[in-house]
């Protein structure tokens, strides 16, 4: 019963509906190494992005503070929720991705940095990495940010397409980022967001990635 | 019955009210995004001057033995696995096959029109590389579709005998790596390891199809 879904070299373990410890783990830790690599590619070339982390690029640029620090500080109001609505397992989890891509959006720039990056270049690739990145997450029950826990939140109660929740959140930080950013900045950023977006509403779907 | 009211309750589902199919629209994105992803994988490896392992990482001992570029090697490199992958795999494997390695060629290539790396440390590169490489691959597999021969060959024997596709890929990459050893420096091939062994794990850990459940 307990073997019948392992693989023959299953050390990592795990029946086909349940993720070991160690599965999670990678998860998280790949997952919030392609969403820092994409925050770095945005970063560089200047452009914003929807979520928690578009709030984080939008007090950086206005205020110069590091990115790391306020995406890690503007989560934390989040995890209550996370926490009474998803239970302790996911809010855990989703607290490791947070620190761990805040850590690492840090420390990329130190160790890789471009000469050149074209905007569009780096809209499509920073929005895909992000959205690939996130839903590492997501199909491990956990998520990158505070935005994310509630479109996870609203999708399991009320059904609503988790990409699509976060495109409304998304439109009213790109409305504020008027305030930051020239027109052209804008329109990169809202083909980044529109890239992450689709790339999450096409892919993260409960009843094809059938593991909880 | 069940099937229509799923359907129903899927208001914005417009892509596919099915879980165990693709549509073509959402094959096509799935082809683009491993493409996209495993380019710019591609590409740092590239800048560094790492290899890595399958018929990818022939196309880069020749790339870097003979300044041939790479993106035409790789496609040429594949060309002979089609026949294979045609008999085992059926036509529409083959050709989402043929799509995703001639646009992960082509990207690889225009790739430095649009980015030029300034600097990166060769670990950093590896583990980047294996990392995106490992995604847009899983990301294709997923889709029933593959990014060369040796991926081909492994879901092959993969889905014929039994044996991990990333275990499979693990073998033919170490013998990639000691032929690498005549062409590079000896620690670009051990950061080039590490970067197919991130790769490999990454694939060996997520790539099950019992949990993703499409079957086409």
């Amino acid at each position: 019963m307990a073997g019948e879904g392992r693989t023959p070299v299953g050390f990592w373990a795990s029946t086909s509906d349940r993720h070991s410890v160690i599965e999670d783990v990678q998860a998280i830790a790949a997952g919030s190494m392609l969403a820092a690599l994409g925050v770095t590619m945005l970063a560089a070339a200047g452009l914003l992005i929807g979520g928690t982390a578009g709030l984080g690029f939008l007090v950086r640029y206005s205020t110069g503070l590091s990115f790391g620090l306020v995406f890690f500080a503007l989560n934390l109001p989040f995890y209550w929720l996370a926490y009474r609505r998803m239970g302790l397992a996911f809010t855990v989890k989703t607290f490791s991705a947070v620190a761990l891509t805040s850590v690492l959006t840090e420390v990329l720039p130190t160790l890789m940095g471009f000469d050149h990056l074209h905007p569009v270049a780096a809209a499509l690739f920073g929005g895909l990495l992000i959205g690939m990145g996130m839903l590492a997450p997501f199909r491990h029950r956990a998520s990158l940010g505070g935005f994310g826990i509630l479109a996870l939140y609203l999708q399991d109660r009320f059904g609503w397409r988790a990409g699509v929740v976060q495109l409304g959140l998304d439109l009213l930080v790109l409305a504020l980022s008027f305030f930051v950013a020239n027109p052209a900045v804008i329109f990169f950023s809202i083909l980044a967001a529109a890239t992450l977006n689709l790339t999450l509403a096409i892919n993260h779907r409960t009843d094809r990635y059938v593991v909880r | 019955m069940t099937q229509q009211k799923q359907a129903q309750k899927r208001s914005l589902g417009f892509y596919s009210a099915d879980p165990s199919q693709h549509t073509l629209l959402e094959d096509a994105q799935g082809l683009v995004t491993g493409a996209l992803v495993a380019a710019l994988g591609f590409y740092f490896l590239n800048q560094v001057g790492l290899l890595t392992g399958g018929t990818a990482g022939v196309a880069f001992l020749l790339h870097y033995a003979f300044g041939i570029s790479f993106g035409l090697l790789f496609f040429i490199v594949n060309l002979p696995f089609y026949y294979l992958s045609f008999r085992r795999l059926g036509l529409a494997f083959s050709f989402k096959t043929f799509i995703a390695i001639a646009l992960a060629s082509v990207i690889t290539e225009i790739e430095q029109e649009f980015l030029l790396i300034q600097y990166l440390h060769p670990a950093w590169g590896a583990l980047l590389g294996g990392l995106l490489l490992g995604y847009g691959l899983l990301a294709l597999y997923r889709h029933r579709a593959s990014l060369g021969g040796v991926g081909i060959l492994a879901i092959y024997i993969q889905e014929h005998f039994g044996i991990q596709a990333g275990l499979v890929q693990l073998a033919f990459d170490i013998c990639v790596m000691i032929c690498a050893f005549f062409v590079v420096a000896p620690e670009i091939v051990l950061w080039s390891v590490l970067g197919a062994v991130v790769l490999n794990i990454f694939l060996a850990i997520n790539h099950r199809s019992d949990r993703y459940i499409v079957v086409r």
